[in-house]
């Protein structure tokens, strides 16, 4: 018995199907490897480039502070309660949270010509503060930043500090640190860790948001949320005007990236349609040979995007590993991830944008005028 | 017009598998149509002619009968089903599934090898490739071809070529075959091989519809449908 056959073809031959069309238009294809090589190429060394200086400029602003919010009991008469910092450590919008103490006069008994402030520290050391020499410190231990370590004289870092007047006992200082960024004022200080429960009260409180965005809603959290026996009294500060330069700063580069690149990518349509264009022109027979054979209208409009993507991905690969590889070379500075994976998958829906009308319009055509011989 | 097509003496299968029921066209709305009101009935199993002087609809009747276009009014009909008001895309597979084409100029794909172009048509049946592969080179040994699978259509003769077409439309054993003057380009030998071929396809019972000016080929038809100017047609056994 004659086999009947099911007219619907198989998703998996359409897809060598259209393969072996890319392959075998080669004109078409070339062209359109050409011009999204061309496309990404110049996006990423242009745009690209704009763009890992913004990212680069933005991170430098933002190591200056933009993230941290200070909480200060300037009088004394908020009583910021031992507790705090790990209660702040604990909301979503914060990366660490620490506290410091009430400063107090110390010196090196060895050697007690310097003088330098000292604070307790409770919670987790940032980031911001280096340890250069020793070891971090257990509770009743100091670390000194390197400016307090060169007044007090700690020799290789490591020595004792006690208040002048020896009324209480002196602390092993364990490590010199280095603060940077925003807390690049506590070099001149030493810090002795201290358990909550040994302290009365804190002084100060920083706090780093998890993202430059949630600073504002973290600044009005925090203003309610440390823990504090009057809390109205206390003192919340942000980096409002790094955080405005920030935004002045990051909108304007990427204002001048997004132009840029809507430009190339306009034009780059405009050529992946003309290339459409020709090459479904040229094709006129075969589209008409296909429909009388049974391919639908959606089978033609499928395998003519599947053959323009095709060629689009490998023109998007080349020029995207042309572009970075020149960046590296060139500039050393990278865009991210997100905008090299972006501009490759705006390359390729901007080509099916332009591809999608001209197929479907090819898919439409009059098979009986197409094929007719006069 | 009116005409049923009479099919006493022809071998078995009896039965219309195609058919049009008042059937008109015109290109455009305006135009005098280029048929009207045309009702036949195509027999399975045989060889139907479609003849006519030029311009008299007969390229247009067959693309009707193979829904490619659809008619201005009436149907058609298959397996007496109306068939031309269906959706594109049903039509479409309908055609992938029982239809095999035969252009007048072959119409293959010159950038393709012959084999690729001959499993053409298994892609919108639904085959496998390795499947349409095997019975392609079954069919271009059978018509003589085989040995040009790797060629491309433009390094092989318009007689292979109109022979690599009919492989092409039998890949799929049809139910029905359309075929446009398919021998309008080839040599008295070349047009005997197709013909043959067609006549064979008949003989297994699928109907053969073609379209021809060729009074040779019309001699060689089970049957005949003759368009004239005016839209209307003659229908006859021509051997009865």
């Amino acid at each position: 018995m004659t086999r009947r056959w099911s007219g619907v073809p198989h998703v998996r031959e359409l897809m060598r199907d259209a393969a072996d069309s890319a392959r075998a238009q080669k004109a078409v294809t070339g062209t359109l490897v050409a011009v999204l090589a061309t496309v990404c190429f110049a996006i990423l060394v242009t745009t690209g480039q704009a763009a890992a200086s913004e990212a680069a400029v933005v991170a430098q602003i933002d190591t200056a502070g933009t993230r941290l919010i200070a909480l200060s009991d300037n009088g004394g008469d908020a009583g910021i309660l031992p507790d705090a910092p790990d209660t702040l450590a604990a909301l979503g919008d914060v990366t660490w949270a620490f506290g410091l103490g009430e400063a107090v006069d110390v010196t090196n008994p060895a050697l007690p010509e310097g003088r330098a402030a000292a604070r307790a520290l409770v919670g987790t050391l940032p980031d911001d503060l280096t340890l250069v020499r020793g070891r971090l410190p257990q509770p009743g231990e100091a670390i000194a930043g390197a400016g307090a370590a060169a007044t007090l004289h700690l020799g290789a870092g490591l020595g004792t500090v006690q208040p002048p007047d020896g009324a209480t006992p002196a602390v092993g200082v364990v490590g010199v640190f280095e603060a940077t960024g925003p807390l690049a004022g506590l070099r001149n200080t030493v810090l002795i860790a201290t358990d909550a429960t040994d302290l009365d009260t804190l002084r100060f409180v920083y706090a780093l948001a998890t993202d430059v965005t949630t600073v504002d809603r973290l600044q009005a959290t925090l203003a309610t949320a440390t823990p504090a026996r009057d809390p109205a009294a206390l003192t919340v500060e942000a980096p409002s005007g790094a955080i405005a330069l920030r935004d002045v700063i990051a909108g304007r580069l990427g204002a001048a990236s997004r132009q840029q690149m809507a430009l190339i990518m306009g034009v780059t349509a405009v050529i992946i349609a003309v290339t459409m264009l020709s090459a479904t022109a040229a094709r006129r027979r075969d589209f008409g040979r296909r429909r009388a054979l049974g391919a639908t209208r959606s089978a033609l409009v499928a395998g003519l995007l599947t053959q323009t993507s095709l060629g689009a991905v490998v023109g998007i690969t080349l020029g995207t590993a042309a572009g970075l590889t020149t960046l590296a070379l060139t500039t050393g500075e990278l865009p991210t991830w997100r905008f090299t994976a972006g501009v490759a998958g705006l390359a390729l829906l901007l080509t099916l944008a332009a591809a999608a009308p001209i197929a479907t319009h090819a898919a439409h055509r009059d098979p009986l005028r197409i094929l007719r011989v006069p | 017009m009116t005409g049923i097509l009479l099919n006493p003496q022809a071998a078995a299968p009896v039965g219309t598998a195609v058919g049009a029921r008042s059937l008109t066209f015109a290109y455009r709305a305006g135009l005098p149509p280029v048929i009207t009101d045309l009702t036949v009935d195509v027999p399975v199993g045989a060889t139907t002619a479609l003849t006519g002087p030029s311009g008299s609809g007969k390229s247009t009747l067959l693309y009707l009968l193979a829904l490619m276009i659809r008619p201005t009014g009436g149907e058609v009909v298959w397996d007496g089903v109306p068939a031309s008001r269906m959706p594109d895309a049903a039509r479409s597979r309908l055609r992938a599934a029982q239809v095999g084409f035969v252009f007048q100029d072959a119409l293959l794909d010159p950038a393709r090898s012959v084999l690729a172009n001959v499993c053409d048509s298994g892609l919108f049946a639904g085959m496998r490739r390795e499947e349409a592969a095997d019975r392609a080179r079954d069919l271009m040994a059978r018509f003589g071809v085989d040995h040009r699978e790797d060629h491309k259509p433009g390094e092989i003769s318009g007689g292979q070529a109109q022979r690599v077409a009919i492989c092409r439309a039998l890949l799929t054993d049809p139910r029905v075959v359309f075929a446009d003057e398919p021998t309008g380009n080839l040599d008295d030998e070349s047009a005997s091989i197709v013909w043959q071929a067609l006549t064979d396809h008949a003989a297994t019972g699928a109907t053969v519809i073609v379209a021809t000016h060729d009074r040779s080929l019309v001699a060689l038809a089970d049957h005949e449908v003759r368009l004239d100017r005016f839209g209307g047609a003659t229908v006859r056994a021509v051997r009865p």
